[in-house]
């Protein structure tokens, strides 16, 4: 039996239409890095114009406890500290580096090299077993690790847990909920044992006892190749959940996997469960095993575009979109991770953060017009936090802040499950976005 | 990469489903009955059926048109719908000019008075159906008895079932069963066959169009009431509109309530009002009534009947 979580929930077309292999895309001639990639203070930048920088280099240090550092995606010169524009046309502070010819090819020439004596094997404990729990989470916040599934929380922040906090299990997130996303699937599919002695780097630095890798059973390939690096390993264990979107929102795998729920403003370890992406997990390798700052990360490009171009990618952070190859089916939605929860796009030189899990690019949807709500109840039926859309969206409407407050609204996720299932083509979501803005006030 | 790129709120993808279609399956899940009501009461039941279904089109076409001034809304398939369920509550013999003042009720004050679809607190071809029941009595309970074969009725008429157990000249026990599966019993046009109207209800719940848990809740409360004041339950649930009532109106997604205890909550009080009508009542079906007293409560079934919140039960809120 296949559990999933219990509380509403949806079941979009799946499209994973991208292929599997993980291409490593060449390094930008230009990288421009904002400052402000995570959750939390943004990153203190200690390189001015001019400075020569190194791959790999720490350029932006960390400005408090909850904030990450940043490094030098390639070799080159600081242009400048200067405002760049966003893909959603808001502009924040970044470090741009230029890069000469020669440290172009000097980079790649290590890079390739790097990436080719990454064989995949099976988990290797000797590594979790020298460290100490300090020696990794100096080695995570060193790197600059943030939550790789979106939320970029830092790393080393969440892995900082009190004895007395009684981390149970640690749940690493595989599921991939969002339609079109594959570079999770990629990444499990091409270094399951990494990603396994990732996870037990991860259980030692948190001192937790054992971890359960949670993935959506629309994925046996990744299954497989996990099952395959997991074989000797006792503490860590692989669940298969009943695909439904929002299985990566973390209060509905928490329940999925372990069926206890975490009330509303709470954190997953009020029940003794901590939630790290897959991908993270792999960074932390990454940072403990081969002393590689956060660089570089899979997205996957995909959507309406030509098969040959539906690709996962090893891309430098800081790369630009633009440079990604694609054609666009004319006028288009250019989607910074997935159709349910990324961001449109209205300008693609914008660079990929640490945060961006995708491109997905979709054809000009039909429009259709916003019919009236016939209360048929099927957004309350969607909603995995157990609210009525529909009455929050009105009460946002309506400027009724009060009530929507009094009605949970900050529960919502704005996962967009409520939207998505409206008959009526209703702008839900957006108006309940509203009301959250308004009711903190 | 020079083309156009579209600003768009998430989730920028879609469902397939719109309220055009669940109206369209509603219909089609209704044709096994329409069919079965064709078959028993012949050419009167297709003219009260036409009628209906082109007055009710007609009017909400007109008011849209030249009362309101807005696009008109026939095309999303509700007012074709409403007239329809009018017809099947209907007898087959009653004057189409009666027919036609019901569908102009129901669609006029039913549902465009309160602003249009969704907007609507009553269900629509109910209103109508009260409306034709209070007005004309006679003719409303003056059913023609239902001849197999498509044929013209021949005039006679009867009164329904529930009528003749209400005035103790038919014991309930000794009806035969299978008439009231198959349809060959007095009624309304929609209300012969029990078999029909299941299978309409099949069709529903495998497409998703409405939940299992108010029509079942409607029977369950109609048991209830049957089981405590020793009445032959089976009779009681084949009989007069419960399932096109409990199937097709009760589950109007306008006046239902939007949370599944919420609709479980309401299909019981309708079953049991039912029950309630029909045993101690003046009228001898209570189906209507009940559904549009409940239609009534339904904003404050919504208030009270919350989904299962993440957040810990707040102490007495409010009432604002």
């Amino acid at each position: 039996m296949r559990y999933s979580f219990k509380i509403g929930g949806i079941h979009p077309a799946p499209n994973k239409i991208a292929s599997r292999r993980i291409e490593i895309f060449p390094l930008p001639m230009r990288a421009s890095l904002p400052l402000t990639q995570h959750i939390g203070a943004p990153s203190k930048a200690i390189v001015g114009k001019g400075d020569k920088v190194k791959r790999g280099q720490l350029i932006a240090e960390n400005s408090s406890f909850v904030s990450a550092g940043l490094h030098a995606p390639v070799s080159g010169t600081v242009v400048g500290v200067e405002d760049i524009v966003m893909p959603w046309g808001k502009s924040s502070r970044s470090i741009v580096i230029s890069a000469t010819e020669e440290e172009h090819l000097e980079d790649s020439h290590d890079r390739e090299k790097y990436w080719c004596d990454m064989i995949p094997s099976i988990c290797d404990r000797s590594l979790s077993e020298r460290l100490t729990a300090d020696e990794i989470r100096t080695k995570i916040l060193q790197a600059g690790i943030v939550g790789l599934g979106g939320a970029t929380f830092p790393s080393h922040v969440k892995l900082s847990i009190k004895p007395e906090q009684k981390p149970e299990v640690l749940i690493i997130n595989a599921c991939e909920c969002e339609p079109y996303l594959m570079c999770d699937d990629a990444l499990m599919c091409t270094y399951p044992g990494r990603i396994a002695e990732g996870v037990e780097l991860m259980m030692k630095a948190g001192g937790i006892p054992r971890a359960v890798i949670a993935m959506e059973d629309n994925k046996p390939e990744a299954a497989a190749a996990m099952r395959e690096a997991l074989q000797e390993n006792k503490d860590i264990s692989l669940r298969i959940l009943k695909t439904k979107y929002p299985q990566g929102g973390e209060k509905q795998l928490v329940e999925a996997v372990t069926g206890r729920r975490i009330e509303s403003g709470k954190l997953p370890l009020s029940v003794g469960v901590v939630v790290n992406n897959v991908a993270t997990a792999f960074a932390v390798w990454q940072a403990v095993a081969t002393s590689q700052a956060l660089i570089e990360r899979v997205i996957t490009v995909t959507g309406d575009i030509a098969a040959g171009e539906r690709k996962n990618y090893m891309v430098a952070i800081g790369t630009p979109f633009s440079s990604l190859p694609l054609t666009l089916p004319g006028e288009a939605i250019a989607i910074v991770g997935g159709p349910m929860m990324g961001r449109s796009a209205v300008r693609l030189d914008a660079p990929v953060m640490k945060g961006t899990s995708g491109l997905t690019v979709l054809k000009r949807p039909e429009r259709r017009q916003p019919l009236a709500c016939v209360r048929c109840g099927a957004c309350v039926d969607a909603c995995p936090m157990g609210l009525e859309p529909y009455l929050l969206s009105t009460y946002g409407r309506l400027r009724m802040w009060d009530e929507a407050r009094e009605n949970d609204v900050f529960d919502c996720l704005e996962c967009g499950a409520c939207s998505y299932s409206c008959p009526s083509d209703r702008p839900i979501l957006d108006y309940i976005r509203v009301a959250k803005q308004r009711a903190k006030l | 990469m020079t083309e156009k790129l579209i600003l768009s709120t998430t989730p920028h993808i879609h469902t397939s489903r719109t309220v055009r279609g669940a109206m369209l399956h509603v219909v089609l899940a209704l044709l096994p009955a329409v069919f079965c009501s064709l078959y028993f009461f012949g050419l009167p039941a297709l003219a009260v059926l036409c009628v209906s279904v082109a007055v009710c089109v007609f009017t909400e076409w007109f008011i849209t048109r030249y009362m309101l001034r807005r696009p008109s809304t026939v095309g999303d398939f509700s007012a074709v719908l409403t007239g329809i369920l009018l017809a099947l509550n209907l007898p087959a013999n009653l004057p189409l000019w009666m027919v036609a003042a019901g569908a102009v009720m129901a669609l006029g004050i039913g549902k465009m008075a309160f602003g249009g679809l969704g907007c609507n607190i009553f269900n629509p071809a109910l209103v109508g159906r009260v409306f034709l029941l209070i007005s004309f009595p006679v003719a409303m309970t003056c059913w023609p008895l239902p001849e197999a074969g498509f044929g013209d009725a021949d005039g006679a008429t009867g009164a329904t079932v529930l009528s003749l157990v209400k005035l103790g000249q038919l014991n309930p026990s000794l009806l035969p069963e299978s008439d009231m599966l198959w349809g060959s019993m007095g009624g309304s046009m929609g209300e012969v066959s029990a078999l029909a109207l299941l299978a309409g209800f099949v069709y529903l719940l495998f497409l998703r169009v409405i939940k299992w848990q108010i029509p079942v809740a409607v029977v369950a409360g109609l048991a209830i009431v049957d089981v405590l004041a020793g009445y032959p339950v089976l009779y009681d649930i084949f009989s007069g509109g419960l399932l096109l009532g409990a199937i097709f109106m009760a589950t109007d997604y306008v006046t239902s309530p939007m949370t599944r205890r919420g609709m479980i909550v309401y299909g019981l009080f309708i079953g049991i009002i039912t029950a309630a009508i029909r045993r101690w009542g003046a009228y001898p079906e209570g189906m209507s009534f009940a559904i549009l007293i409940m239609n009534g409560f339904t904003p404050l079934i919504n208030r009270y009947m919350k989904p299962h919140r993440f957040s810990p039960k707040k102490k007495k809120e409010a009432l604002a």
